[in-house]
């Protein structure tokens, strides 16, 4: 298995510029919007935004709810079946 | 060599719920209990992962607020007149701290393995998926306390909060979501290592016999 | 229910990691309440038994059973009936004594166990601590929390890893105590590793002897010291000495040698001795001792060499096959 501080580093500092959390998407290049358009750190940001910022919630807003729960989800589903198998005793 | 040493009854203990579901909840409500508890018994862990969106929202919005007003609408768009960018970043923020705390979560999972306390937990008929989804809940609860010490914060900060109960169930459960998901993650991706730190490092351990 | 009644039973027990064999065919069985001790230097692979026999690790070839359940097969009803105790104390020192407690019954999913953890710290008299944390804890209280722990869910058996490693004298004869009496009066099987000869003498009713993976003697501390009938010199001398000068002292049946150390085997000490010392008056000695019949005697016998020797030389092997694994994840 990899090491996992390469790892880490490798998905948390995209995910963390190219989502819209620290600036609106609509001044990234087409590159990091494509990340932004599936990043759920982004989702996130984007519908606290829309509640505490803009006083609203959309029906995006709920599908970005929505995405998150599915991101949720699946990451504790395969994340169960891969420490069944590879957490490793010490 | 044995001379008549009478045999000591205790009252006996007996298992219940076997090796299907009130068991293993069981054994997955202690394992969880045991991480909260830890947490608040070293509370300056928290503190520290505290640090970084806190300061985020310092520096970035201390740097934002000196940039012209025309500039700043232009990031803004949609927003009320009279938003500050600290109100705009305050969301990110949270989100990418929730990340953080679940990327940081992975290593209690290493701290234990390093201790040797992996092996007292899994020499219990206690599945590893449990010992996985207990420690992933543990950080995702971890990560929550964030969000009313960066609330205060902002307040402090001079940022005005919108929207009404049931709008911020919403954007607080988006929020759990995210915690919980990238808690798995980060587990689940360090689950076969013993070795957060850079590879190649010869871990002297005189405990692997 | 496998393993005709016996505590622990196994054939071909086998266990590699990798190239490396921790663990090499063995056979064993030990027959329910008694004190079973393995004694070896480390490496020897005493430790990784005890990882394979309690489903810590996966096994590579051959059988195992513990408790009447197949180590393979059964993993979970074999860990509902073992306690293990382990070399280093491993307790989680956030928590207090009773709260170590209810994890494990939380983990073993005991239904009513107060009563008997209350009656447990009685008798290891831990009482009055069991609210403090565990971090405060001497080093003899852990060890007796640790067994509290293993004997929380009644287990058939307990594996104690080196028990008393690192521990001073007082502390150890106290955990001699309480190891007998966790065997006398719970009425648990006790398999118990070890690297120190009067432990196993002293503890166990049967004992094997490993080294480098293998069983290498097995029977009673009595069967086996008699086996031995012979006394052992051992001393260090200058490099002119030969196998054969001291093959012709008399009395002296064989003689071994690492280096300047020989080792020589003689009908009886205090007979042999002046001859030999007379055989080596030119040479000088450096350094002598003569060893009476003991465990390490059968051990010397078989391998050549004194526990605490072979120890050095696998333990670094072990570093180093360490360091390669951890280098190639």
């Amino acid at each position: 298995m990899a090491d996992p501080g390469v790892i880490a580093n490798f998905i948390t500092v995209p995910l963390m510029f190219a989502s819209g959390a620290m600036f609106p998407a609509s001044i990234y290049p087409t590159w990091m919007r494509d990340i932004a358009n599936v990043n759920p750190v982004g989702f996130s940001a984007q519908l606290s935004r829309s509640v505490l910022t803009y006083g609203q919630f959309t029906s995006t807003d709920l599908a970005y709810l929505g995405y998150l729960a599915f991101f949720a989800l699946l990451m504790v589903l395969a994340g169960t079946a891969l420490a069944s198998r590879y957490l490793r005793v010490e | 060599m044995s001379t008549t040493t009478k045999q000591i009854s205790l009252p006996v203990t007996v298992p219940i719920g076997g090796i299907g579901h009130t068991g293993q909840l069981r054994q997955f409500y202690g394992l969880f209990a045991r991480e909260m508890i830890k947490t608040f018994r070293n509370p300056w862990v928290i503190a520290m992962t505290l640090i970084q969106p806190f300061m985020w929202l310092a520096f970035f919005g201390g740097m934002m607020s000196q940039l012209p007003t025309a500039q700043l609408d232009q990031f803004l768009l949609r927003a009320p007149a009279g938003t500050s960018y600290l109100s705009f970043l305050l969301p990110g923020v949270l989100a990418t701290g929730m990340m953080s705390i679940g990327m940081f979560g992975s290593m209690s999972t290493i701290q234990d393995k390093r201790f040797g306390f992996m092996k007292r937990i899994l020499i219990t008929p206690t599945s590893k998926a449990t010992v996985y989804l207990s420690k992933a809940l543990g950080s995702a609860m971890r990560g929550l306390v964030q969000i009313p010490v960066m609330l205060v914060a902002a307040l402090a900060f001079g940022v005005h909060l919108q929207g009404d109960p049931l709008t911020w169930a919403a954007w607080i459960l988006g929020l759990v979501f995210l915690g919980i998901g990238f808690s798995a993650f980060f587990l689940a991706i360090t689950s076969s290592s013993t070795d957060w730190q850079t590879r190649g490092s010869l871990r002297t351990s005189s405990r692997c016999r | 229910m496998i393993g005709n009644g016996l505590a622990i039973s196994a054939h071909g027990l086998t266990k590699n990691y990798g190239k490396l064999t921790a663990v090499d065919h063995v056979d064993m069985s030990v027959p329910r309440g008694s004190v079973f001790g393995l004694l070896g230097p480390n490496g020897a692979g005493k430790t990784t038994i005890i990882k394979v026999l309690t489903g810590l690790s996966p096994i590579t070839d051959g059988t195992a059973s513990v408790a009447g359940y197949d180590v393979v097969r059964d993993p979970m009803e074999v860990k509902q009936r073992v306690g293990w105790v382990a070399a280093e104390v491993i307790l989680d020192d956030d928590l207090s004594g009773w709260e170590n407690l209810w994890l494990q019954a939380q983990l073993q999913r005991l239904g009513d166990w107060k009563g008997r953890a209350e009656q447990l710290l009685q008798y290891f008299e831990l009482t009055d601590r069991k609210k403090d944390k565990v971090g405060t804890y001497s080093t003899g209280m852990r060890k007796k929390m640790e067994i509290a722990l293993a004997l929380l869910h009644q287990p058939e058996v307990i594996f104690m890893d080196e028990p008393t490693i690192g521990l001073d004298p007082n502390v150890r004869r106290m955990l001699w105590g309480l190891i007998t009496g966790v065997n006398k009066e719970f009425g648990v099987t006790v398999f118990l590793t070890s690297h120190y000869i009067e432990e196993a003498d002293a503890l166990c009713d049967h004992v094997a002897i490993m080294d480098l993976g293998k069983f290498v003697a097995t029977g009673t501390p009595s069967e086996l010291k008699n086996r031995v009938k012979e006394d052992f010199i051992e001393f260090e001398t200058s490099e002119s000495m030969t196998a054969e000068k001291l093959q012709a002292v008399p009395g002296v049946s064989s003689v071994r040698s690492q280096g300047n150390t020989w080792i020589v085997r003689v009908s009886s000490a205090e007979e042999v001795l002046p001859n030999l010392l007379r055989a080596l008056k030119t040479e000088g000695i450096h350094r002598i001792n003569v060893e009476k019949p003991s465990l390490e005697s059968v051990f010397i016998d078989i391998t050549g060499k004194r526990i605490e020797q072979a120890g050095s030389e696998v333990q670094d092997y072990r570093k180093f096959y360490m360091s390669v694994r951890r280098a190639r994840q």
